[in-house]
């Protein structure tokens, strides 16, 4: 009887516990910590591409603490690395928060630029979704389609659904590369892996079967060549970024996926600064950013990509993609702490001295 | 009282007359002031190259020197097409912007061609549009599928008249880029010229032609000497274009090179980009050289004495009708089309070639999200200050600096003159990364402000300028000055009244032009940009970045129609000035 007693006391304390522990009420008292220190700090400074897009079209974290002001400094990630680097070795360190892919982070890792903070709501997102060290957090998949295309150009029933229709000889010099995508062999040997081991080989000898369709070479940049496929100049685009294709495909570009499995992906990351200047205002803008409205509202204005808060759904720009097949089923990607060790610098050279010399750059 | 007041001072003012030479003084506080800015950026640029720098380590210590950036850059079987290409395309550039920019100036300031007044303004489009713009504007006009200009020729014969992808494409885009530049220093020259010895020659019975060829144009040898070499120069360095639509066709050159090393990889590969652009130290300086060697003897090419001149304006008769041709070539084709397209795309929310389906995209959207953007404003803003105080303060120092190289017989003047040069050597994005670098060693107020982007451009402008004002000082007779002194007057007093006023025109059209060009260099203010202090060229940047042709296109006509109306302003003060002292 006493047992039994006891059984329907404990049993139900460990179950409350173990369920307030999981609900938001236990991080509010983060979140009012943090939001007390950020209206003293009064601003937030995120640095990389698309920050202006993040500044003017994350309505809802300016409504939701209209205390702090959003700065957005645009520039390359090659450019953030560079300038992080070099004020945070004097210690006058001006950016807060950047995003940037997970193989661009190495060298922040390298240098030791990164703050581990915790978020409530990384609870929401899948198990095994983050990186172990917790420097950064991964706030959505970027899937990487095998190409875009005009729709007025390449009818339904010509739409490559393969590696091989797409370097078929009746695209010759119909396509478009970006001199941007140089990491594009290492992608592909690793999509293409020999029992784990990176396949050279065979990726680069696609690459040589892109060559031998001609296609122009385009100069850096990706919506540059989007634009120019969606005025008809060019049948398809490789490899491009859903983003770009996604912000004027929503406005009636005739634009279409070429999107079988398996296409690459990569993880889009959000970091905080060691030695920030406002790194509770920097808190609250990546808590939002992982936050089910956060991440809506970013996939429905700023960037197309696929959402990770298992609670968030995929805004109007992130839609659009889904709707032209691009998903995570069709993607591969390798858990996050592998990513680094498998796309190592010297891969990354490696992949971009190959691309540069097979395509002709 | 009053000679009892004074009286402190004459001993002091006694004490050092004699013993200081003022003038050394001042050139050699200019060319200290000068040389701290234009030697740590040249000195990081040679030690880098040198050295295997990770991030974190860019500055200027000695650590992991290397010849492997060389090995890796000069090593590669392209190096040596890549750098025929630079060559060719710097040279048909250069070629291709005098003919251009040199005839509309022939035409603007000396001839009675009618509406000449136009020209000034309408050499500038070009200037204002920002150069990524500008590049898919052409690529739209020649593209061999849907171009423009190409569609009329497909139609007919089957196939296009000319590529976006090709040498002369380039050129030609590249040429009228330069146009302007070549249009305001020529031209600038032009309205100094004395007529008085091609009026001797057509009192002689000399042809208009021979007038030309062997009075007027020897007579312009060092100016055009000094705006070729440095319309070559700024073809080396271009890269928008080439790799816009160069790399296409395969045709690869340095800057490309220098530009992907150092911009758009992660990390930025500093090593191998500063080893690409010692290329380009070693061509200027070259041409620096040279461009020593003709001006030895400047006098020889006074035309602005002290005798009064008026220029008067050389009679084209039935020549007049060539020149409309060329000046409504020039206009339609390499103004009014990329413009239209221009304003086309800035209709549209994605590119759609000019036509009818087309039409149901139009829409005034992308202006109206610019003007109630607030970040327009603040670029604007910040632009403005950036333009006026960067290129305000370099016409002062070069006009300075003019003046004590052509007018002093200090030693080591030439020194300062190489200093002014020096900048031209590397490439913005250099510039900017050894401010930060700088800026960063100490404590002080500048940077992340704007006062850091005016200073880098204030140093990058210092080469441009000076051309600007040596070529206007060179042309100013001595005697002058001299006249001045006799009766009395000091140095500031003389170059009050006597310098500045001859040199307004071209001193209005260089701020002017570094105005203009203070709203397109992005590199620069991309690294040295502070959260408040974003300029109007990032800004047509992240449009791009974020929203395709529409955005910045939109933002592209704004500026041109805003600049224009600052070229009339500012031609008109120019015009007044001139016809002031003329009266």
């Amino acid at each position: 009887m006493k047992s039994a007693a006891l059984t329907w006391v404990w049993f139900p304390a460990l179950l409350s516990l173990v369920l307030l522990s999981a609900s938001p009420v236990y991080s509010q008292p983060l979140r009012d910590q943090m939001i007390a220190k950020a209206k003293q700090e009064g601003q937030v400074v995120f640095m990389g591409d698309l920050a202006d897009e993040l500044k003017n079209r994350l309505k809802g974290f300016v409504q939701k603490y209209p205390f702090i002001r959003f700065k957005s400094l645009e520039a390359r990630h090659g450019e953030v690395v560079n300038r992080v680097a070099a004020e945070s070795r004097v210690g006058r360190l001006t950016v807060d928060v950047s995003g940037m892919s997970l193989e661009d982070v190495t060298p922040l890792l390298r240098l030791n630029l990164l703050q581990k903070y915790e978020f409530p709501h990384l609870r929401d997102f899948p198990k095994g979704s983050q990186a172990s060290s917790g420097l950064y957090v991964i706030g959505q998949m970027d899937p990487v389609p095998q190409g875009v295309y005009n729709t007025k150009l390449v009818p339904p029933g010509e739409v490559p659904q393969s590696w091989e229709q797409m370097v078929d000889p009746k695209w010759k010099g119909k396509s478009i590369v970006s001199r941007s995508r140089n990491t594009t062999v290492a992608r592909l040997a690793r999509l293409w892996h020999k029992d784990g081991n990176m396949n050279w080989e065979r990726a680069m000898d696609y690459t040589r079967q892109i060559k031998r369709n001609e296609p122009a070479l385009g100069g850096p940049g990706i919506n540059v060549h989007v634009n120019r496929v969606a005025a008809g100049e060019f049948a398809f685009m490789w490899f491009p970024a859903i983003g770009s294709v996604s912000r004027v495909g929503v406005q009636g570009a005739p634009l279409g996926f070429i999107a079988f499995p398996k296409m690459f992906a990569s993880y889009e990351i959000w970091m905080i600064f060691k030695g920030a200047p406002h790194p509770a205002a920097s808190w609250l803008l990546v808590d939002y950013l992982l936050s089910p409205e956060g991440q809506f509202e970013y996939t429905d204005t700023v960037n197309a990509v696929v959402p990770m808060n298992q609670k968030g759904k995929a805004g109007k720009l992130g839609q659009w993609v889904i709707d032209r097949g691009v998903t995570l089923e069709k993607s591969e990607l390798d858990e996050p702490d592998r990513v680094l060790e498998v796309f190592t610098e010297e891969d990354m050279k490696k992949s971009v001295d190959a691309y540069n010399s097979i395509l002709g750059y | 009282m009053k000679a009892a007041a004074s009286i402190p001072l004459r001993p002091f003012a006694a004490f050092f007359h004699g013993r200081v030479d003022w003038k050394s003084l001042w050139f050699w506080c200019l060319t200290l002031a000068v040389a701290l800015f234009v030697i740590p950026p040249l000195g990081l640029l040679v030690l880098s190259s040198f050295r295997t720098v990770s991030l974190g380590e860019l500055g200027f210590g000695l650590s992991k020197l290397t010849f492997l950036n060389y090995a890796e850059a000069y090593s590669d079987p392209k190096a040596l097409a890549m750098l025929l290409n630079s060559f060719w395309f710097a040279v048909g550039s250069m070629a291709a912007a005098m003919i251009l920019g040199g005839t509309l100036a022939f035409l603007s300031e000396r001839t009675d061609l009618r509406f000449r007044g136009l020209i000034p303004l309408l050499v500038m489009v070009p200037l204002v549009m920002p150069s990524v713009v500008k590049g898919i504007a052409w690529i739209f006009l020649l593209s061999p599928r849907i171009g423009l200009v190409n569609q009329p020729w497909i139609a007919l014969f089957g196939r296009p008249l000319i590529s976006s992808s090709s040498i002369p494409a380039m050129v030609w885009v590249e040429g009228i880029s330069m146009s302007p530049l070549a249009f305001l220093l020529i031209g600038s020259v032009i309205q100094r010229m004395d007529p008085s010895l091609e009026e001797a020659a057509d009192g002689s019975g000399a042809s208009r032609w021979k007038v030309l060829c062997r009075i007027t144009l020897p007579l312009l040898t060092p100016a055009l000497a000094g705006v070729g070499l440095l319309l070559f120069i700024r073809g080396i360095e271009s890269f928008e274009i080439p790799m816009l639509m160069g790399s296409e066709a395969g045709i690869f050159v340095f800057s490309t090179n220098i530009y992907h090393a150092l911009r758009d990889t992660s990390p930025p590969q500093f090593g191998l980009g500063f080893a690409y652009s010692m290329t380009l130290v070693g061509i200027t300086g070259a041409g620096l050289l040279w461009y020593q060697h003709v001006l030895k003897r400047s006098e020889r090419y006074t035309v602005v004495s002290g005798k009064g001149y008026r220029p008067r304006p050389f009679c084209l008769g039935s020549w007049k009708y060539l020149a409309w041709v060329f000046v409504i070539f020039y206009g339609v084709v390499g103004i009014l089309l990329p413009f239209l397209i221009l304003t086309w795309a800035s209709l549209l929310p994605f590119y759609v070639p000019p036509s009818l389906d087309g039409l149901s995209y139009v829409s005034l959207a992308n202006y109206a999200s610019l003007l109630m953007s607030p970040d327009l404003w603040d670029a604007l803003k910040n632009t403005m200050v950036l333009g006026l105080v960067s290129s305000g303060a370099t016409m002062f120092l070069t006009v300075l600096a003019s003046w004590f190289i052509y007018r002093t017989n200090i030693r080591h003047r030439k020194l300062l003159d190489t200093l002014i040069f020096l900048p031209y050597m590397f490439p913005g994005v250099i510039l900017g990364v050894a401010f930060m670098i700088m800026f960063l060693s100490f404590e002080n107020p500048v940077y992340n402000t704007i006062w850091i982007i005016v200073l880098a451009y204030c140093v990058n402008f210092l080469p441009v300028a000076s051309r600007f004002t040596h070529a206007a000082v060179i042309q100013v007779h001595r005697e002058l000055e001299e006249a001045a002194w006799a009766s009395g007057a000091a140095f500031w007093r003389t170059l009050r009244h006597i310098w500045v006023p001859l040199l307004l025109p071209p001193l209005i059209n260089g701020a002017l032009f570094l105005l203009i060009l203070s709203t397109k260099i992005m590199s620069i203010a991309a690294l040295l940009q502070g959260p408040d202090s974003k300029v109007l060229s990032v800004y047509v940047w992240s449009l791009w970045n974020g929203g395709g042709t529409g955005p910045s296109s939109a933002l592209s006509v704004l500026m041109i129609c805003v600049l224009g109306i600052l070229t009339l302003i500012s031609r008109g003060l120019a015009q007044k000035s001139a016809l002031g002292r003329q009266l």
